[in-house]
């Protein structure tokens, strides 16, 4: 078969951005390393549903390296607790009130080394009450199910 | 670009370790913490960036290194435990400016898209091969299971498995 010029359609075309990925010179985002950068480490909600009482960062606000504990309380103040999603619905940035599902971000710290953030997140005292859960759908459309969005009450 | 304010103290000296590390041939020693994951030895202390972190839980095989030879995945071991110890990452495979087959075989058998999964798969492949030479496409399966890839596809990946033995049987 008599070679065709290679115009981009119907060859393999040699990728020019492999030289770097495979030398490991990518430069990725956890690549990137910044004058003064800080890291962030996200404490999470241990139950599905429970209400926040109280979130005290005095503890995790005082070891060196640390920079800012964040809370739902401190979104709220600055009217950024929740968030638009992209199905028209909201989210909670961190939890306020409350947690409705496990693994909720419920707050963050900010440190000059992820060590230390994490490290940190064992120091936040969370003072949860454990609420009902829902996890299947059929408890969910039980007539006495748990509400868990209850700032959608009245809205469906 | 202002520089971001950090706080006044700094980070308190956690107790420190020395540590003396063959890495890609070279020996790098530093204090640190023993609680370091190996890949964080090697991406913050000595800045190769080229191992990375996928998923942080043992799962996806992106920070997989060899410690004397053998996959390990360095985000489940402690920089202490390669102490004295030898360990190849992805900057090491070229030597002198010449590309290992498993790396040109990557890149001609289109077996990387966005390259984030590439350093682990072809460190683990060339100590698959290294074993066994002449492996079936199952064995290369196989071999590369502790690797996940989110976009290439192993198809391509098990090609270049496949290319990169065809020219180290020829070299050997």
């Amino acid at each position: 078969m008599a070679a065709t010029p290679v115009r981009g359609l119907g060859h393999s075309v040699e990728r020019k951005e492999d030289a770097r990925f495979i030398r490991g010179k990518g430069t990725y985002v956890d690549d990137v390393v910044l004058p003064g950068m800080l890291h962030m480490e996200l404490l999470r909600s241990p139950y599905a549903h429970a209400r926040i009482r109280s979130v005290d960062t005095t503890r995790a606000a005082a070891p060196p390296g640390v920079v800012a504990v964040v809370t739902g309380e401190l979104m709220v103040q600055h009217n950024l607790a929740w968030m638009p999603t992209l199905s028209g619905d909201t989210q909670a940035v961190l939890a306020t009130d409350k947690v409705r599902f496990q693994g909720q971000e419920v707050a963050a710290v900010i440190a000059e080394d992820p060590y230390i953030a994490k490290d940190a997140l064992e120091l936040i005292d969370v003072d949860y009450e454990p609420l009902g859960a829902v996890t299947t759908p059929q408890q969910a459309i039980a007539p006495d199910a748990p509400l868990i969005r209850d700032e959608k009450e009245g809205q469906t | 670009m202002t520089e971001t304010t950090i706080s006044s103290g700094t980070a308190a000296a956690p107790a420190r370790t020395p540590l003396t590390v063959t890495v890609n041939g070279e020996a790098r020693s530093a204090e640190v913490e023993p609680r370091l994951l190996l890949v964080h030895f090697l991406r913050q202390t000595l800045a190769l960036t080229g191992t990375h972190v996928g998923c942080d839980t043992t799962s996806c095989g992106a920070c997989t290194v060899l410690l004397d030879g053998v996959p390990v995945k360095s985000c489940t071991v402690l920089a202490v435990q390669a102490q004295g110890r030898n360990v190849q990452t992805v900057e090491g495979l070229a030597v002198g400016g010449q590309l290992h087959p498993i790396q040109e075989a990557f890149h001609q058998d289109h077996g990387l898209q966005c390259g984030y999964c590439t350093p682990g798969m072809m460190l683990t492949a060339t100590a698959f091969l290294a074993e066994n030479p002449q492996p079936t496409d199952e064995e290369i399966r196989w071999a590369l299971s502790g690797n996940v890839c989110r976009c290439t596809g192993y198809q391509n990946i098990v090609k270049a498995v496949q290319s990169a033995a065809a020219v180290l049987r020829e070299r050997s």
